[in-house]
């Protein structure tokens, strides 16, 4: 580094140029030169003038070479915060399934649904009924809108000609077994009858 | 008065959103959202279909602009479907319904309806409970009675639609014997006596229902 900068001095007074030129990687932690008010484009105007070795070879020589610098992080003194000791598995039961919150907790607010019989939760409606009802409303609705297209009329050679096979992508596959892989409300369980 | 929910919103994102949420609850007659949410759509909805009962029909349009999209579709039928269903009722025009909490999140969900609606879900449980007694060849209890008389009255030809739908529900679903095989028994007997039920509003229709069977029990 003092070499580049000493060649920028030099080049005025008109002495022999040296050939060795130094390619500068920043180094974080080496000292940082005196004096840096020095133009950057000198050592570049000198690369030009010289033969030699290209700016590519020499950066491969560079990185084929280069020492192998130890990280700062690694025996410098400095303790970083660490567990002075592993959990112990009282301790750790303690900690996740000791207090109540994290618990499971029973369901004493139950009901029977009066139109399925199934228990279900106070104060909420019955889903499995909600959703017979809502499937339902969904069939009258396709029912009213759905008319006889003109796709529908056409012919069987016509359409095989106008609409042939589609390439199913591979989204539209997955999309098809959409029912595997959607979770599903499981319906509650019957009430059974008590033998008394 | 609570304070109304903010939702994590900021003003002009929560109003787009409520805005929404009442423009297709007037499309759809019923919506299903979290429960917060559709609370906030009642009072919204409720306000806007009192809004329809003002004098000065034109004034109550603009207003009501300002709380709805779709206006081509939703302002006529805010003005002439849903206010001649009104005319009797001073508020109460939507109900919100409490379903299970959501599958992903388990974020508490409910149903909000338009009452007297041909999507009312409150209308549609009832008739199936009574599809259901009708088809196990038993009594039809006085809380149901009294639940389906406060349902009917308001609406125009609702005894025959009620009976309907009961037709319809048995069709739908009690079709098979089994579908009702392990089913209930009347309401007053799987119910508590008296417990969490006081008749304020609905004395007019019945005689306390539930007040003879306590005093039976007791002696």
């Amino acid at each position: 580094m003092s070499l580049s900068i000493g060649l920028g001095r030099l080049s005025g007074l008109s002495l022999p140029r040296l050939p060795e030129i130094s390619i500068r990687i920043p180094n974080p932690f080496a000292s940082k030169p005196s004096s840096s008010s020095k133009p950057s484009s000198s050592s570049s105007q000198i690369q030009s003038q010289e033969s030699g070795p290209s700016l590519r070879e020499r950066l491969e020589e560079y990185l084929s070479n280069r020492p192998i610098e130890e990280s700062f992080f690694i025996d410098n003194g400095i303790l970083k915060a660490a567990p002075k000791q592993r959990v112990s598995p009282q301790k750790r039961k303690q900690k996740l399934y000791g207090p109540g919150s994290k618990q499971l907790k029973f369901l004493h607010h139950l009901n029977r649904c009066p139109s399925c019989g199934h228990f279900k939760r106070a104060h909420t409606l019955c889903m499995h009924c909600v959703s017979q009802i809502q499937r339902v409303w969904r069939r009258d609705l396709h029912a009213k809108e759905s008319k006889e297209t003109y796709e529908q009329k056409l012919d069987e050679i016509d359409r095989r000609i106008l609409y042939p096979g589609k390439v199913e992508s591979e989204y539209e596959k997955k999309l098809k077994q959409k029912s595997e892989y959607v979770d599903h409300r499981s319906r509650t369980l019957p009430v059974e009858k008590k033998d008394k | 008065m609570p304070a109304p929910r903010k939702f994590s919103r900021t003003p002009e994102h929560r109003r787009a959103m409520l805005r929404n949420l009442v423009t297709s609850l007037i499309e759809h007659e019923s919506i299903i959202t979290t429960h917060a949410k559709a609370k906030e759509t009642q009072k919204l909805a409720d306000k806007l279909i009192s809004l329809t009962k003002r004098k000065d029909v034109k004034q109550s349009k603009q207003l009501a602009c300002a709380d709805l999209f779709k206006l081509d579709r939703t302002i006529p039928k805010l003005f002439k479907v849903l206010n001649q269903r009104y005319t009797n009722r001073i508020g109460g025009f939507t109900r919100v319904l409490k379903l299970e909490p959501r599958l992903g999140d388990h974020a508490e969900q409910s149903i909000v309806e338009l009452v007297d609606g041909p999507k009312e879900m409150r209308f549609w449980l009832l008739a199936r409970i009574v599809a259901r007694l009708q088809k196990q060849n038993l009594p039809i209890d006085e809380l149901t009675k009294h639940n389906v008389s406060k349902l009917i009255a308001q609406r125009p030809g609702g005894q025959k639609e009620f009976d309907d739908l009961v037709e319809r529900c048995k069709e739908e679903f009690y079709k098979n014997p089994e579908s009702y095989e392990n089913l209930p028994p009347p309401a007053e007997k799987m119910r508590k006596p008296y417990t969490s039920y006081t008749l304020k509003k609905g004395i007019e229709f019945l005689q306390r229902p539930l007040k003879s069977l306590k005093s039976e029990k007791s002696e």
